[in-house]
């Protein structure tokens, strides 16, 4: 399994060599974008939410249409209704990334487009939970991950470089 | 430079005697405010001379400004000088006041007069004002101010709405727990 040590460690050359190493899944998988695959994430963890928290009507309505809302661009409806709840050791591995952020952290800081270090919230915890060891993991506890992304991304995603 | 000397062709208005209020009472302060006889007189001739154009002339002229060969353009700059001044401003103002509170037993004569005058076209007016301010109606403003928490109600179509949301997104509606009836927040830790 690679790490995000490992990758980081890597030339040119040899990141080349691991993308061609890569399977088809695997490959399509590391082009998506990372808002993309945190939105999986999110989307698995509101409908562990809806199926393990007692809430109000109004609280379950709310979390249902910002479900349903999850559902723009490349993420398809099909797609959303694919991805399976998360289950409790993803759940420790997410709640351990979220550790990372600032605990007094503002929810709604100041933008500011010229700042080179921009703090905006969950910053650290989702390029944790975004990087290729750490989602191969959640990837690996919901499969039904890898099916959703490979619906909405799998079209002509594989690179020029990839010997076929 | 030496300043420009006046020159004053004809003699200076005098009053004939110092101003003095009416018997037994005392200028106001806005009146003893005023630098001199001559003001006070304007503020007074105001009421007195005939309303209409050249009227602060013509109190001017009572007051005694100007002198016997005061021209007419001067006339003017002295009157509209007087008029706009700020204390004989307020000074006009108190002695209206003053003459306002003399005639109140006047009017109020007057509008008895008119309510016993049944055939006077302004007759119920009459009775309708003094009813306004001896009883007055009475309005009562209640102000229901209400805090709360936005609550959905939780109708069939809500829920059918929620039903439909959770079969869209996946989630089998019966897989989800009871909704709450008690909103005392829990912790929501998962």
């Amino acid at each position: 399994m690679t790490t995000n040590k490992n990758l980081a460690a890597m030339t040119r050359e040899q990141h080349g060599a691991w993308l061609d190493s890569l399977s088809d899944t695997d490959l399509v998988i590391c082009h998506v974008p990372v808002g993309y695959l945190y939105t999986t994430l999110v989307i698995s963890l509101l409908k562990r939410t809806l199926l393990v928290c007692p809430m109000d009507t109004g609280e379950r309505l709310e979390i249902l249409e910002q479900l349903n809302g999850l559902a723009t661009g490349p993420i398809s409806p099909i797609a959303l209704s694919l991805i399976a709840p998360m289950c409790d050791t993803a759940y420790r591995m997410v709640e351990a990334a979220c550790q990372l952020d600032p605990p007094d952290e503002y929810p709604y800081p100041e933008h500011d487009p010229d700042a080179l270090n921009r703090t905006c919230p969950g910053r650290k915890s989702f390029a944790m939970l975004t990087s290729w060891e750490v989602f191969g993991h959640l990837r690996r506890l919901n499969p039904s991950i890898d099916e959703a992304l490979l619906l909405c991304f799998s079209r002509g995603v594989l690179p020029r470089t990839r010997a076929n | 430079m030496t300043a420009r000397r006046k020159y004053r062709r004809g003699a200076r208005n005098k009053l004939p005697g110092p101003v003095l209020p009416p018997p037994g009472t005392e200028w106001g302060p806005a009146m003893r405010a005023l630098p001199s006889d001559r003001h006070r007189q304007f503020v007074i001739s105001t009421f007195e001379v005939k309303p209409g154009y050249g009227a602060n002339i013509r109190a001017a002229k009572l007051a005694c400004f100007g002198t016997s060969t005061t021209t007419p353009d001067s006339w003017k700059v002295i009157a509209s000088i007087l008029a706009h001044d700020d204390k004989i401003q307020e000074a006009i103002y108190e002695e209206s006041q003053r003459r306002l509170k003399a005639t109140a037993p006047r009017a109020v004569a007057a509008a008895a007069r008119l309510i016993e005058d049944p055939d006077h076209k302004d007759h119920a007016r009459a009775i309708g004002m003094i009813l306004d301010r001896v009883h007055p109606v009475q309005t009562t403003h209640t102000v229901n101010i209400n805090h709360r928490k936005t609550v959905v109600v939780t109708t069939a179509e809500v829920l059918d709405k929620i039903n439909e949301l959770a079969r869209r997104a996946g989630i089998a509606p019966d897989a989800m727990p009871p909704p709450m009836i008690d909103v005392t927040p829990t912790d929501k830790t998962t």
